[in-house]
């Protein structure tokens, strides 16, 4: 009950969660308030600026600005969503396995966790999206891998720890198998940590989906990814900056409300991430 | 120590080794046939069979890496297929740039950074410490292609300071280093106030205070060297993401770097200049990753690798 009282009484948290809520309103209900039709063309409109018509302005294209960031959000959540989700569960197993049976399946699994981690995270995105393809698909795979390790780390760590307590031992006396150790006694305890971790890893997976999107390998267009709407606006820097200004703020406020939960877990349920 | 030390360079050799199998691996999954890229459109059946059997591409994948390991071990990177120069040269001309612009961006980190920090931890909670926490957390959560932007319309096209693109002496590194740092600052500030203000707690800091000292000077002298352990640790980190938003930054404002070299060879289909480029970035990581280590045994004696 203090957990919930303090989550209320936590600013942080709920700037976070309240810009996450906006975005995933958004995704779900784009259709009906996105105020236009954000594939239409208008070519006699192009580059216009700020108006009532169009709140943020036109592209090169003479489509409505706004209406392709409300579009966009449904795209970035599900990178976002699936890509953690992905990374999660497989490095969720993997460290369940190397903390709960230890011995050679921990030292083969951990070693080979090192691997990618010995790579920049955004170079092996990259060198992977060139294998799996472009396209949402590939920015998912490539960007879950990188978190694949990191979960597989925390939650072996945290299973190490946990493995001694009495309560763990005491349902080892009382004779449980393996799988209700750990889904039982084990992952509840483990909880926290897992999801301070995911909503880091959700900041960081949108950072390296758009910038993939940027650089042409990601969602190509004319999806209207956050990412690769910068990278056409580019062209237009000086002439018209809004194409440029407006996705990108879209993409740090939505980088700005994970970081924020993630923070706000932390202190909250005071977890300390190696 | 010593023995510490040695066994930490051991520990590089099967790194190294699996660093380059792993990015022979990812290039030979790529998909596409080197040899018709090499060819071109026009090229027939026979043409690109020949082509293959003269590259090696016919024979088993594990003669193909052992034969790639005795090139690397020669300094042979292999030729560009696009611009027909040898690999290593492409390198050479463009590995110092991305490096010179990493140190210009540790610089901003360990001086913006710190000063941020130091200015949080002497007044915790106060009105300064609020926004300057609020300010860290919002440049972790920047773009860095964005924030780039907003920098050259900034810095480059209204108030002309500084050039929006490409090398041109001592002023263009500003904008790019800093675009780099920006994420890093804040992960910085952050740690190095969180560090700070629990050594702040310590006996020997009271009996330091106790004695008259400044708050100010207490920091300086005594606290910081013991807070800059932890954010040591995440120094290599760091540099890991420059190295890879080199590919971004470098993009973005037109840097004749390694990062740019990798996608110039990702959009031309160039295979060698792909691998050697990743091959290179994720080498220097491994480096910097054991420049980290040894520094931090040296720095604090507790520490030891079993």
């Amino acid at each position: 009950m203090r957990t919930i009282k303090n989550i209320w009484d936590n600013k942080t948290l709920l700037v976070g969660v309240i810009i996450i809520a906006v975005m995933v309103f958004l995704a779900i209900f784009r259709g009906w308030i996105a105020p236009h039709d954000p594939y239409k063309q208008d070519l006699e409109n192009v580059l216009q600026s700020v108006s009532l018509k169009h709140p943020l302005g036109t592209d090169e294209f003479g489509r409505d600005i706004l209406s392709r960031i409300i579009y966009g959000t449904r795209i970035t959540l599900t990178i976002i969503v699936s890509s953690v989700f992905l990374g999660g569960i497989v490095g969720c197993l993997l460290g369940i396995i190397a903390g709960y049976f230890g011995k050679y399946a921990d030292a083969t699994i951990m070693r080979l966790m090192d691997i990618p981690l010995a790579f920049p995270g955004m170079l092996l995105a990259l060198a992977v999206v060139e294998i799996v393809g472009k396209g949402i698909l590939g920015l998912i795979i490539a960007t879950s891998i990188y978190s694949v390790p990191q979960f597989a780390r925390l939650v072996r760590a945290c299973i190490l720890s946990t493995r001694e307590s009495l309560y763990v031992q005491a349902a080892r006396a009382l004779g449980e198998n393996h799988l209700n150790m750990v889904w039982r006694y084990i992952l509840p305890s483990i909880w926290a940590p897992i999801m301070v971790l995911a909503s880091i890893r959700g900041a960081i997976v949108i950072l390296v989906a758009c910038a993939l999107s940027f650089l042409g390998l990601g969602v190509q267009p004319p999806f209207p990814e956050w990412g690769s709407m910068i990278a056409a606006g580019k062209m237009y820097l000086v002439r018209a900056p809004h194409l440029t200004l407006f996705p990108g703020l879209a993409i740090t406020f939505t980088v700005f409300g994970f970081n924020l939960i993630g923070d706000a877990l932390r202190d909250i349920m005071d977890v300390k991430l190696s | 120590m010593l023995d510490q030390i040695i066994k930490r360079m051991l520990y590089l050799v099967p790194v190294i080794l699996g660093v380059i199998l792993v990015t022979f691996v990812i290039i030979h999954a790529i998909p596409g046939n080197p040899a018709e890229v090499i060819l071109g459109l026009d090229a027939t059946e026979e043409n690109v069979a020949e082509l293959e059997k003269k590259m090696g591409l016919d024979k088993p994948f594990h003669v193909q890496y052992l034969k790639y390991i005795n090139q690397l071990l020669h300094g042979d990177l292999g030729y560009s297929y696009r611009t027909r120069r040898y690999v290593i040269d492409e390198v050479r001309s463009r590995y110092p740039n991305t490096i010179k612009l990493t140190l210009v961006a540790i610089a901003f980190v360990v001086v913006i950074g710190g000063i941020i920090g130091i200015i949080c931890a002497l007044k915790p909670d106060s009105y300064s410490d609020f926004t300057l926490r609020g300010f860290s957390v919002l440049g972790i959560s920047l773009p860095e292609f964005w924030s780039g932007f907003l920098l050259i319309l900034l810095f480059a096209v209204y108030l002309k300071w500084f050039p929006s693109e490409g090398k041109h002496g001592i002023t263009s590194y500003l904008l790019p280093a800093f675009t780099l740092s920006l994420s890093s600052i804040g992960m910085t500030s952050r740690l190095i106030r969180s560090s700070l203000l629990e050594i702040l707690r310590e006996p020997y800091i009271r009996t330091a205070r106790s004695k008259g000292v400044s708050k100010l000077m207490v920091v300086m002298r005594h606290a910081l060297k013991n807070a800059m352990i932890p954010a040591l640790t995440i120094f290599s980190f760091q540099i890991g993401r420059f190295l890879g938003s080199a590919v971004v930054v470098e993009t973005v404002f037109n840097w004749p770097g390694m990062g740019r070299l990798a996608i110039e060879a990702i959009m031309g289909r160039d295979i060698p200049l792909i691998q050697a480029s990743i091959l290179i970035l994720a080498l220097t990581y491994v480096f910097i990753n054991l420049i980290a280590d040894l520094l931090y045994l040296i720095l604090d004696p507790r520490i030891r690798y079993t």
